[in-house]
Order: C-alpha cells, then sequence, then structure tokens
C-alpha cells in the first residue's frame, strides 16, 4: 500500500507550447485529487520561460490557496545573479520555500558556467535541495548534461540535487553519476518509459536516491506515474520513490 | 478488444539493458493488462540482422497462436533480399505489415531505397510502421514526403515525432490523409491525445506499449485517461489497426 505520495516535479502556468488541460491551480488539484497524489513540489512555469520574480510572485499567490498541497520551490536564472539571489533570500529565508529549482536548458547558460556555481555557492549556504533539468545531450540536454551537473555535485556534496528527467534518454548515465555522487537524486519525470529503467535505478543506487516526478501541468500526470506504479520494486521502495524520499529530504533539511 | 499497435518480439537492444526477457514475459504482461493481441516486429531484425529477424520471431510466435500479428522487418537497401523478404513474409507466411527503423537501421526516412519498399507495401496492400523521432534520418518532415510521393500507402508514424515533433506529427497528419498517427511512445504532454484526436479525427489514431522495451502503463493509460469518449477510446485501443490490417 502506498502511504503518502509527493510528486517532486510539477510547474505552476502554462507556456503557450503546450495544451495545458489544467491551466489553474484549481485544475492541478483536481488532477491530483483523481490520482491520489497528495502534494506536490512546484515552480513556476512564467519564471523558467519569461520573468523570474514575477514568475515566482504569481506563484506565491496561487499556492496560498492550498498550503498543505504544495511544496514550492523558487525558480531563478543566474544569468540575472543579483535579482536570483535576492529571490533566493525573499522566498527561501523570508518565506520559507523548500527547494530551488534551475533550467539550464530554458535559459540558456551550461550548467557548470560561473554564475551557475554562484548561484550553487548561495544554494549551498541555504540548506534546501535543488532541482535542476537535465537531458540528453540531443534532446533538451546541451546545456544541461548530466556530467555538467555532476560537477556540481562534486562541488558541493552537502546540497541535494535533484536530477529532473534523470537525462531523459540518457537514464544510464545518470544512474552511474548518482553512484558517485551520493548528493544526486533520480527523479522519473520526463518521457523515457524504458522497461527497468526504475528497477535498475533502485537496485543501483537504492530506492533511497530515486524519486517521482511528473512535470505536470505541461506532462500528463497519469502517464508518469504509472512509469513508477508498473515497476517491479517492493512496496517499501515503492513508497520510498513515491515519496518518502522527497519528504525526507525536505524535512530534514528544515531540521537544520 | 485492446490491440497493441507496436511492440517487438527478442532482447536485441543496443542502448539499454532488455528488462523483458522472454515472449513467455511479454504474454504475462499482455494478460495483465487486458491486451489481447499484439502487433509485433522482431528486434534483432530491427537492430542487426533482418533474414535471421524474422526467422526468429516467426518461431518466437508459434507458441502463441491469436496473440501476435507479425509485421516484418528489412533494411531497404540490403538487395535484392529486401523485396523478396517482404513479399515471402507477407505472400507465404501471411504477415500483417512491414516495420521500418530508418534509425537504428541507419538510413533516411525517404531515401530512393525506402521509397521502393514502401512502394512494394501499397502493391501487397499492407501498412508500414515507421519509426519517427527527434533526429534526422527519421525527423517527421521525411514521413511527410514519403506520404506526399506515395497516397497509396499506408504509414504508421510510430511514436508521433517522439518528443520534441509531436506537434509537428499532427500538422503532417492533417495535411496527409495515408499517414496514421501512433501514440507509442510519444511525448507525455497533457493534452497529446486529445488535441490529435481534434485535429485528425480518433479513427487516425492507434497506440501500442513498445513492449518489451518500454513499460505498457504510460502508454495504455495515456489513451483510457484521456478526454476523449468511449467510442474515440475503442478505436484508438483495437478498431483502427484492425480496420487497417483488413
Amino acid at each position: 500500500m502506498i502511504a503518502l505520495i509527493i510528486d517532486a516535479h510539477t510547474h505552476y502556468g502554462i507556456g503557450l507550447n503546450f495544451p495545458f488541460r489544467a491551466k489553474t491551480i484549481d485544475d492541478m488539484v483536481i488532477v491530483m485529487d483523481k490520482y491520489g497524489v497528495d502534494m506536490a513540489c512546484i515552480s513556476s512555469a512564467y519564471a523558467l520561460l519569461h520573468d523570474c520574480p514575477e514568475g515566482n510572485r504569481r506563484l506565491y499567490e496561487a499556492v496560498k490557496l492550498y498550503p498543505s498541497r504544495f511544496i514550492p520551490f523558487c525558480a531563478v536564472n543566474p544569468r540575472y545573479l543579483d535579482e536570483a539571489k535576492n529571490e533566493l533570500r525573499k522566498y527561501i529565508n523570508e518565506k520559507g520555500w523548500k527547494g530551488v529549482k534551475l533550467h539550464p536548458e530554458l535559459h540558456y547558460y551550461m550548467a557548470n558556467c560561473e554564475a551557475s556555481i554562484a548561484i550553487m555557492e548561495e544554494i549551498d549556504k541555504l540548506n534546501v535541495p535543488v532541482l535542476i533539468h537535465s537531458g540528453d545531450p540531443h534532446m533538451y540536454g546541451f546545456y544541461s548534461r548530466l556530467d555538467l551537473i555532476a560537477e556540481l555535485a562534486g562541488m558541493y556534496p552537502e546540497t541535494p540535487i535533484i536530477l529532473g528527467h534523470m537525462g531523459i534518454t540518457a537514464w544510464l548515465d545518470a544512474i552511474e553519476l548518482a553512484k558517485k555522487h551520493l548528493n544526486l537524486l533520480l527523479d522519473t519525470s520526463g518521457s523515457c518509459y524504458s522497461y527497468g529503467m526504475v528497477e535498475l535505478a533502485v537496485e543501483e543506487l537504492g530506492a533511497e536516491r530515486v524519486v517521482f516526478g511528473s512535470d505536470f501541468a505541461e506532462l500528463n500526470l497519469p502517464v508518469e506515474l504509472s512509469k513508477v506504479m508498473d515497476s517491479d520494486i517492493s512496496d517499501g521502495a515503492k513508497n520510498l520513490v513515491l515519496g518518502g524520499n522527497i519528504a525526507r529530504i525536505i524535512c530534514l533539511k528544515e531540521g537544520k | 478488444m485492446i490491440i497493441d499497435a507496436h511492440a517487438h518480439i527478442g532482447t536485441a537492444q543496443r542502448r539499454y539493458p532488455v528488462y523483458i526477457k522472454t515472449t513467455e514475459q511479454i504474454i504475462e504482461i499482455m494478460d495483465r493488462f487486458k491486451i489481447e493481441v499484439a502487433c509485433v516486429s522482431s528486434l534483432l531484425a530491427i537492430n542487426y540482422d533482418f533474414l535471421s529477424g524474422n526467422l526468429e520471431m516467426r518461431k518466437e510466435i508459434s507458441s502463441f497462436p491469436g496473440r501476435f500479428i507479425p509485421f516484418c522487418v528489412v533494411h531497404p537497401r540490403y538487395r535484392p533480399d529486401a523485396i523478396e523478404e517482404l513479399r515471402r513474409c507477407v505472400d507465404e507466411w501471411g504477415w500483417k505489415g512491414l516495420k521500418l527503423h530508418p534509425l537504428h537501421q541507419g538510413y533516411p526516412a525517404d531515401c530512393r531505397r525506402a521509397q521502393e519498399i514502401i512502394m512494394e507495401t501499397a502493391k501487397l496492400g499492407v501498412p508500414v510502421l515507421i519509426h519517427s523521432s527527434m533526429d534526422d534520418f527519421t525527423h517527421p518532415g521525411r514521413i511527410a514526403n514519403l506520404a506526399d510521393k506515395m497516397p497509396d500507402a499506408t504509414i504508421i508514424m510510430g511514436h508521433m515525432g517522439a518528443l520534441g515533433y509531436w506537434y509537428d506529427s499532427i500538422e503532417i497528419a492533417e495535411q496527409y490523409e495515408n499517414i496514421i498517427l501512433d501514440t507509442t511512445n510519444a511525448y507525455a504532454v497533457d493534452g497529446l491525445v486529445e488535441t490529435a484526436v481534434e485535429a485528425v479525427g480518433a479513427d487516425r489514431i492507434v497506440w501500442g506499449t513498445n513492449l518489451p522495451l518500454s513499460y505498457p502503463g504510460p502508454n495504455l493509460v495515456r489513451i483510457t485517461e484521456s478526454d476523449i469518449n468511449e467510442r474515440e477510446k475503442r478505436q484508438i485501443l483495437g478498431e483502427n489497426i484492425l480496420r487497417i490490417l483488413a
């Protein structure tokens, strides 16, 4: 039996490139209820596609309506370093948000560039996890190559780094890098359905290092969820992947 | 009746370790997800040698009569065997379609030899299932070119462009009526099925699992949980592929 489902990777706010059936925060909650998702880590799509301060502000307003359902992550663009630091101060320090979201692909910076390292330095001091988009070099992963993110993981071993999409099609490489860097966690969201992916990740790294994510409302929540549900891992492992791990990461950090 | 339009037999896979290793396991999974029949092609044939691959699959599926609809694989540039093999599979063995994987096989989807073999499928009256994804060899534009040049061929666009080109695939299917969209391992974007149904109609969409390489749940749930009516779901889940193969 599944105790608690926490989605480690969702976004609020539509982008015009996708249909977005769940257009509002209320729509999102309806879909989460339908598929038994208790809580979701969420960051602003508006921030990733356009304007971070305005995106974070809109997310702040939206999640106020559902304080027990959403765990907001602050999205920043390291290329606007002063603004980014300011956003972290405002939302992590002052408003108690639980994590940071970085998207090198959408913000067009190499994951290991100077600005990226500068913002990781800040995140490291804040003691919160960071969710970083990752991909395959030929599929949404030019700037967010796994080895570049692994470099960050090596520099900041105390900061939990959630590898968004676990490299998409490059998931085998993601598992390999996570073996070397114990602060890397793999997020199952994205579009690779390879039979054995979740099983192998759990076998190689332990269930503690894999988190369920959906990338909802861009992507399809039940589709992404069924990948973990179908996987041939124990109920205990499934509970960790579906919510236990992300709860642990966020609570532990809160206790510090 | 649930019919999987896109699955495979075998263990040949270059990129990932194969988790589901036997045809018996595939049958078990099909039973668990209430999939009665699966259209299959040989992984060995796609990845390496089509003659031994087709033969291996013929042997594998013979133990499960009624559960599999075999598609023949050939490499269009390996001639004259390619055309002979297609004719043998269809005429002598009663196989129902052709599967091409230009990315793994290493040729542009709309190259001259591919066109010739697809012309042959039109003559034989069987559909061709072609992989499409975010790469040059299987770019949806190349599939569109095939559809444009050969209006008599029924072209099933495998993965409907995969991640990046899901919408392009829909646009192309709007233009060419001989294109069937296959949602197997298409992008998980929320609203994909609904958008496709609205644009081209539910009668030109099929679904598949990509077993044994992919989890069946995501691909099945994408259809069962979509906001389309029950009739449209039945069409996508089985009626369409039956009509195409008839």
